[in-house]
């Protein structure tokens, strides 16, 4: 439901900005689609009478979701999910922003693409679409791409998807070259020889399943030697998908370092061990794969302890024939839009992490990764929003997710945090169907 | 006793006089009471005649009904995998087995128990003895077997295999017994249809028939499981046949030592409760058996052994290294044979060390044993259905 209203008025909201550290019961007014004010009683003095009021009664109002790490099926898998789904999906998230992928069909290489992905983008008028673009051509990992150009087109940062870049000179060669336009790498790190024909966590459980395994080096090994290329080159390197323990420790050590370095995990990874492939769980078929208990709980700490910077949902959209295959045969991939909040929370409940903090990973930490001006509460900044109860239980049900493809391993699990409205640009985008705005 | 035999005694008939008013030789008339001999059918007309249809055509075809009190032990409805059957379970298919052997059922013979039934054979890979084994072994117990011909390049694409999987449910065959290159496929099917699934090995997963007969050739051989210590050397890494018997032979309380270069052990096969070694002398030190497994070509090059000739020096099974075993060891291998690789040649034929044609041999009676267990479920089911 869109309201016509170019002014809102949000009263009595725990405004959470994580850019300013504000936690505080009070009012937001936005006007057109940036936000206009915000602050303590701010409407004893001035209640403009021509705006839509909504009585927030005290839950949590923080800038929208920023998602860092998105399939969206288009162009090439529309079946799987479109730009549309995938808004919908997002904006129930609380997700006013998305960075999707390059290995669609055909691949974020070229200008035209991302043109199309723009067009799709202001047709459905949802979600913010942000398209990365592809590092080499044809995710060859051979030549690079036109960064200058494709950055000039909308491209907000470079990344090979799933893939990494094997030829080391070439990796050297890309960051360097991204440097230029202070341009940001992004990559999802693990060996590909190390990894190849692996569809699950390599040790014990695979070897009984009779499944071929990716070790845990595999990513390791590709984090050390990307580091050490960044050393060498300077620039600006984001790894996505951490799932490792020694990772953690890698990027850390980079970090102290002064390296310009960063990197996310998505939920799965510090909710789901490898356990979850229970008997040839295609649904549990995830690049990089779910690790064992231990490592699961080191992503979780390393959350809470800042040591990874940004949670993103890593939505991978598969439908029905992708999955309901043979375990090797199945696509990897899983939902990520609607559990990501929802999911994350448990850190904030479980892990003792402040809930501003816990925001901060999804909304200014990302802003502030890919440049953006939003993922904070500020005046004059857009008015990208999301409003949650985060106290009362609810149930995830998979039947009720807005994605196209519903293969979420999440599906009937007790969590809190729902998203009751989200505003994109100063207007309604979502509101949950029991929500009241007064 | 034979039912004819105590209507004949309930009836105070002699033996003479039956096999006169039939017109048959008292000895074909006793070998149609000792099971070793079926009437044909206008003997079996008269039969009924004579006996006012007290006795029919059921008494003659087999099947000890109360002798299926063991078949009760195994629940399944499937035999997807060794993992998770408890030993009673194991037994019980062991032991039906051994009747099955005993019965001499393994000769051709009419058995119209399970007439009607059908068995589909859905060979996914290439198979020459377990596939012939289930076709026997189905055919012993007078089911009706279709072999599918499936080109390995057609079910690339998944859709088609549960497409298959499908159809074939349909056409509601009883058994269906599938092999597959890729672990878990048995159990994807298994959820699909509505007849009992066998696995005939799935990928890396699990071949849980073969453990079964190697079990039963050891305890024909060795009179027992528990207690003894079984070697089991080569490619555990990629071996479904070494999965399913480190399973079945820790359950049933023997001691497995599995021998390999490190490069072809897996690990976590620990988890059962398995020794690993890579020294052979070591890992086969005291063992009763040694199961020796196939070393498939593909990994004969490449990362995983330099050379055939390198794993024969190390890893291959001679005279001379299975001294290191005891001096009653037995050899078995699940075929086929790499002579020169993983097993000498001449130690091979030797008929007094080895169990490998045994292991074929039994194998049709272990496949009839797993077949009349599904089905008793399965009917079992059926008639909970219809109440």
């Amino acid at each position: 439901m869109n309201i016509k209203s170019n002014k809102l008025v949000f009263k009595n909201a725990r405004i959470i900005d994580p850019f300013s550290g504000f936690d505080n019961i009070g009012d937001l007014i936005t006007e057109d689609k940036v936000i206009k004010d915000f602050g303590i009683n701010l409407l004893k003095e001035n209640s403009p009478d021509d705006a839509l009021i909504i009585d927030c009664k005290n839950h949590v109002l923080c800038p929208g979701f920023i998602d860092l790490n998105a399939n969206i099926g288009e162009p090439g898998e529309e079946f799987k999910e479109n730009i549309n789904t995938a808004s919908d999906a997002a904006l129930a998230s609380g997700i006013t922003s998305i960075v999707c992928m390059p290995n669609t069909d055909p691949i974020i290489d070229q200008i035209p693409i991302i043109q199309y992905i723009e067009k799709r983008a202001k047709e459905t008028n949802g979600v913010k679409i942000y398209p990365s673009a592809s590092i080499t051509k044809n995710l060859e990992g051979k030549q690079l791409t036109e960064m200058g150009l494709l950055l000039e087109a909308g491209a907000i940062l470079f990344s090979e998807a799933n893939k990494v870049i094997s030829d080391t000179k070439v990796m050297k060669q890309a960051l360097t070259y991204a440097k230029n336009f202070d341009a940001t790498i992004m990559i999802s790190p693990q060996d590909p020889d190390l990894s190849k024909n692996g569809v699950m966590n390599g040790g014990a459980l695979a070897n009984r399943l009779g499944l071929p395994g990716i070790p845990k080096v595999a990513e390791i090994i590709q984090i050390e030697r990307d580091i050490r290329l960044l050393e060498s080159t300077g620039g600006k390197l984001h790894f996505i998908n951490i799932t490792t323990n020694e990772a953690i420790i890698a990027i850390e050590n980079a970090k102290n370092k002064g390296l310009n370095i960063t990197c996310s995990t998505a939920p799965h990874y510090f909710t789901l061990d490898e356990t979850a492939v229970d008997e040839w769980k295609t649904f549990a078929k995830v690049f990089p794969p779910l690790r064992n208990r231990e490592d699961k709980e080191a992503i979780y700490n390393a959350i809470t302890q800042d040591k990874i910077d940004i949670i993103s949902s890593h939505h991978s959209p598969q439908d029905q024939d992708s999955k309901r295959l043979p375990f090797e045969q199945a696509e990897f991939g899983i939902i990520g839009f609607e559990t990501l909040f929802p999911i994350s929370l448990d850190l904030h409940i479980n892990g003792k992490m402040k809930l501003i903090d816990l925001i901060d990973k999804i909304t200014y930490k990302p802003a502030k990764l890919l440049n953006l001006n939003t993922g904070k509460i500020k005046v004059n900044s857009p008015a990208d929003l999301t409003l949650i109860d985060v106290n009362t239980t609810h149930k995830l049900i998979l039947e009720n997710m807005n994605s196209k493809s519903k293969n979420s391993l999440f599906d009937n699990y007790n969590v809190k945090g729902k998203i009751l409205c989200t505003i994109v640009d100063g207007r309604i985008v979502y509101s949950e169907p029991n929500f009241k705005y007064s | 006793m034979h039912a004819l035999d105590k209507w004949l005694k309930n009836n105070s008939i002699s033996r003479k006089i039956f096999s006169n008013q039939l017109n048959i030789s008292i000895a074909t008339l006793s070998r149609y009471l000792s099971g070793s001999r079926i009437p044909k059918q206008e003997i079996m007309q008269k039969i009924i005649y004579f006996t006012d249809g007290k006795i029919n055509p059921s008494n003659f075809y087999i099947v000890k009904n109360n002798n299926s009190s063991n078949l009760k032990e195994y629940k399944n409805d499937h035999l997807l995998g060794i993992e998770n059957l408890k030993e009673s379970e194991i037994s019980s298919l062991l032991n039906r087995a051994d009747e099955i052997i005993k019965e001499n059922r393994l000769e051709p013979k009419i058995n119209q128990k399970y007439n009607g039934k059908t068995l589909v054979n859905l060979f996914f890979e290439d198979s020459t003895r377990t596939k012939t084994s289930f076709e026997l072994a189905a055919k012993r117990l007078g089911i009706d077997v279709i072999n599918m011909q499936i080109e390995t390049s057609s079910i690339r694409k998944g859709e088609s295999l549960l497409d298959t999987a499908m159809t074939l449910n349909a056409m509601q065959p009883d058994i269906l017994v599938i092999r597959h290159s890729l672990s878990g496929t048995p159990h994807l099917l298994a959820n699909k249809v509505n007849c009992g699934v066998i696995n005939a090995g799935d990928g890396q997963h699990e071949h849980p028939t073969q453990a079964l007969l190697d079990a039963l050739a050891i305890r024909r051989r060795k009179k027992r499981i528990k207690g003894l210590k079984i070697a089991i050397c080569g490619d555990i890494a990629h071996s479904r046949v070494a999965r399913s018997n480190i399973k079945l032979l820790i359950t049933m309380g023997a001691t497995v030592n599995l021998i390999a270069p490190s490069t072809l052990m897996a690990e976590g096969l620990s988890y059962y409760g398995a020794n690993t070694y890579s020294n052979f002398k070591e890992g086969l030190n005291d063992a009763d058996i040694v199961m020796i497994l196939r070393l498939q070509r593909e990994r004969m090059q490449g990362s995983y052994i330099p050379s055939a000739k390198e794993y024969f020096k190390f890893y291959g099974l001679d005279r001379e290294k299975l001294n290191f075993a005891k001096s009653d060891a037995l050899v078995m291998h699940p075929g086929p044979i790499n002579r020169g690789v993983e097993i000498d040649s001449e130690l091979a034929d030797d008929i007094n060390r080895t169990l490998i044609l045994e292991q074929v041999e039994l194998g049709v009676a272990i496949r009839m044993s797993v077949i009349e267990h599904l089905i008793h479920n399965l009917e079992l089911k059926h008639d909970e259905y219809k109440k």
